[in-house]
């Protein structure tokens, strides 16, 4: 019986696997297919087999539309808020968990409040604000809000807590200042937890559709996904360059999180996400 | 090298915890302080109070003469070694070592001669390039006294630094911590809550009990005069037998264990003047386990409960006759040499050292 199990175990897990992959599978293959392939062959088996395979749709995006401008402008959004963002959220984070402030519990609980506030129910007063200080149609228009960001800030928190407390006081023992000690101490022991608030922050902000539509207009600053969208509406519709250009624009983000995989996984365990 | 005094300590955690009242101690230069007491006595608070990780709620800490309370710890030059050692985990044997001299910024042909000098001190040399999770309990052991002395404090600092190692490497490190520390002349405070660690380990023990020091000295006379029930119950292994007397005023004699033994009142009271004062007053009395002798008088049959056997010594747990059967309280053990002769539920005359016997009021202060 058990001998049976294992093989019917695996060949679930093997189906599963499939049925995750698979449209990621029909957006690569879809890629490289010619134009009038790709919905012809969409319904069956053939969605997943590379018919006449070439990089000519690829070409297409870039003679079509400046993707790399596009492609340019979403890593340096989303570099500055992931960079700046590790920065604040991680000495915020610590701030809460260790260091001894009036009216520190208040503010954390108005962090994890702000939590459930979600984008949309914001959007329009934060649009009213940048608005009134002139910076539409700016990267800081779409980075500065980004920056602090209460979940990180809860993320770091759990895990800084998690610390023991004897590394610090070691340190200030040793003659370390509490930007020393951050430094040198907690940041070295934390890189889980700044792995995995890189890949959130990365998977939310590389994807943003809502606020850049509503900040920007030019297409010096827009990114990726407005592009996306510009693109889809641009005649004619073609289903294999749109196809080439989510690839294109996936690829970043797939490389960042294998990049950090290892460690992600260490810091969703250590910090207790539930995917 | 300095001393240091704690002058009227008091420390109230913020959710009403008083882990320290009125504590007067002073430490002398190059004395190994031993604060000694069970969990939450306020040894450990004593310790963070004095390195600063955590503020006194009144009273003033003085190093060299100095007051401190307002310094940062980084500012007291005093380092310390922590329970479960507080290694840098990311960083190895070397750059944990260095990490102090860093921080004082020393010049690195210097901080090298000190890694050096420090680690071949410790026997650690050959540990350098590796890191705390490649260490063993006892090899961690020695590198975070490494990390402690390599700065060559005026202050050490040890919070019970031998509580995760097993018996045999304890035995051997208490041994090199005593030696390293006469070696060295510095001023240590060491808290432990394991009585032979304070006795063999400290030029004075201050024993401790919810917050308030209870008696202060050299570890021998704090055997031999405790001030109360507590230090005498608490030092030793096991520790005093403490149990009822009454010195009747109509009797000449001094009733013990509810009449088990009797003793003349006459020598006691120019021994101890003071009991004058308590005859007719229920007392304490304490014995220390080998106290106890089957050729002593005055003698008593008394009861024998269970015997445990260490070989070349046996510790008799029995009950005096004039106890109440049955009530654990009223059991006294006696540390007879030689092997188990004895079996549960036999009767035996046992008797003691008068010599040895310790008065207490009933409120368990020493009677002297």
């Amino acid at each position: 019986m058990k001998r049976l199990l294992t093989p019917l175990t695996y060949l679930c897990l093997l189906l599963c696997g499939l049925l995750f992959i698979s449209p990621v599978g029909f957006l690569l293959i879809g890629s490289l297919k010619p134009d009038d392939l790709v919905l012809v062959e969409s319904g069956g088996w053939r969605a997943l087999w590379p018919t006449s395979a070439s990089l000519e749709n690829y070409r297409d995006v870039f003679t079509r539309v400046d993707f790399t401008r596009y492609l340019l402008n979403s890593l340096f959004i989303n570099g500055m808020i992931l960079g700046t963002g590790l920065l604040v959220n991680s000495i915020a984070g610590y701030s809460f968990a260790r260091l001894p402030w009036r009216g520190r519990g208040l503010l954390f609980n108005l962090v994890l409040a702000v939590m459930i506030i979600p984008l949309e129910a914001i959007a329009v007063p934060l649009f009213y604000i940048v608005s009134l200080l002139g910076w539409r149609d700016t990267y800081l228009v779409q980075i500065l809000p980004f920056i602090a960001n209460a979940f990180s800030i809860y993320l770091f928190y759990t895990y800084f807590i998690g610390l023991p407390r004897e590394l610090e006081e070691a340190a200030r023992i040793d003659g370390a200042g509490v930007v020393r000690t951050f430094i040198d101490i907690i940041v070295p022991n934390a890189k889980p937890v700044f792995a995995s608030v890189a890949i959130l922050t990365f998977l939310t902000q590389w994807g943003a559709f809502l606020w850049p539509l509503l900040v920007t207009s030019s297409e010096a600053v827009r990114p990726l996904p407005l592009a996306i969208a510009t693109f889809h509406g641009l005649p004619p519709l073609r289903w294999g360059d749109l196809f080439a250009f989510g690839v294109m624009m996936v690829l970043p983000i797939l490389s960042v999180f294998l990049l950090f995989q290892r460690l992600f996984v260490r810091g969703v365990a250590a910090t207790g996400i539930k995917g | 090298m300095a001393t240091v005094e704690y002058l009227h300590i008091a420390k109230t955690y913020p959710n009403g915890t008083r882990a320290l009242e009125d504590l007067n101690l002073s430490v002398e230069d190059g004395e190994m302080m031993v604060l000694v007491g069970p969990s939450g006595c306020g040894k450990s608070t004593a310790l963070r109070l004095l390195a600063g990780l955590d503020p006194s709620s009144g009273g003033e800490l003085r190093i060299d003469g100095r007051r401190v309370n307002e310094c940062a710890p980084q500012h007291r030059n005093i380092a310390m070694v922590f329970q479960n050692y507080a290694l840098y985990p990311h960083m190895t044997v070397r750059r944990n070592l260095e990490f102090p001299l860093r921080m004082m910024k020393l010049p690195g042909p210097e901080r090298s001669r000190r890694i050096e000098e420090t680690s071949r001190m410790l026997g650690i040399s050959d540990l350098l390039e590796r890191r705390p999770r490649q260490l063993s309990g006892g090899q961690r052991q020695r590198v975070a006294m490494g990390r402690a002395l390599v700065r060559k404090p005026r202050v050490f600092l040890m919070d019970e630094p031998l509580s995760n190692l097993d018996m045999k490497l304890r035995t051997r490190i208490r041994s090199e911590i005593a030696g390293l520390q006469k070696r060295l002349g510095i001023t240590t405070i060491y808290v432990t809550h394991d009585q032979v660690e304070a006795m063999t380990l400290g030029d004075r023990i201050a024993v401790l009990k919810d917050g308030r020091l209870q008696q202060c000295g050299p570890p021998q006379e704090l055997y031999d005069q405790p001030a109360n029930t507590f230090v005498g119950a608490f030092l030793g292994n096991p520790g005093m037998n403490i149990f009822h007397a009454w010195a009747g005023s109509g009797t000449a004699a001094l009733q013990l264990a509810g009449g088990s033994w009797q003793i003349p009142l006459g020598p006691l009271l120019r021994r101890k003047p003071k009991l004058a004062q308590y005859v007719g007053h229920p007392l304490l009395a304490g014995l220390r386990p080998e106290a106890f002798s089957p050729w002593q008088t005055p003698a008593a049959a008394v009861l024998i409960e269970s015997v445990e056997s260490l070989g070349h010594e046996r510790l008799v747990h029995f009950v005096p006759p004039g106890a109440t059967p049955g009530a654990k309280s009223e059991t006294l053990v006696a540390r007879l040499p030689g092997p188990q002769a004895e079996q549960p539920g036999q009767h035996i005359e046992l008797g003691f050292d008068t010599g040895q016997l310790h008065l207490f009021t009933h409120e368990g202060d020493a009677i002297v």
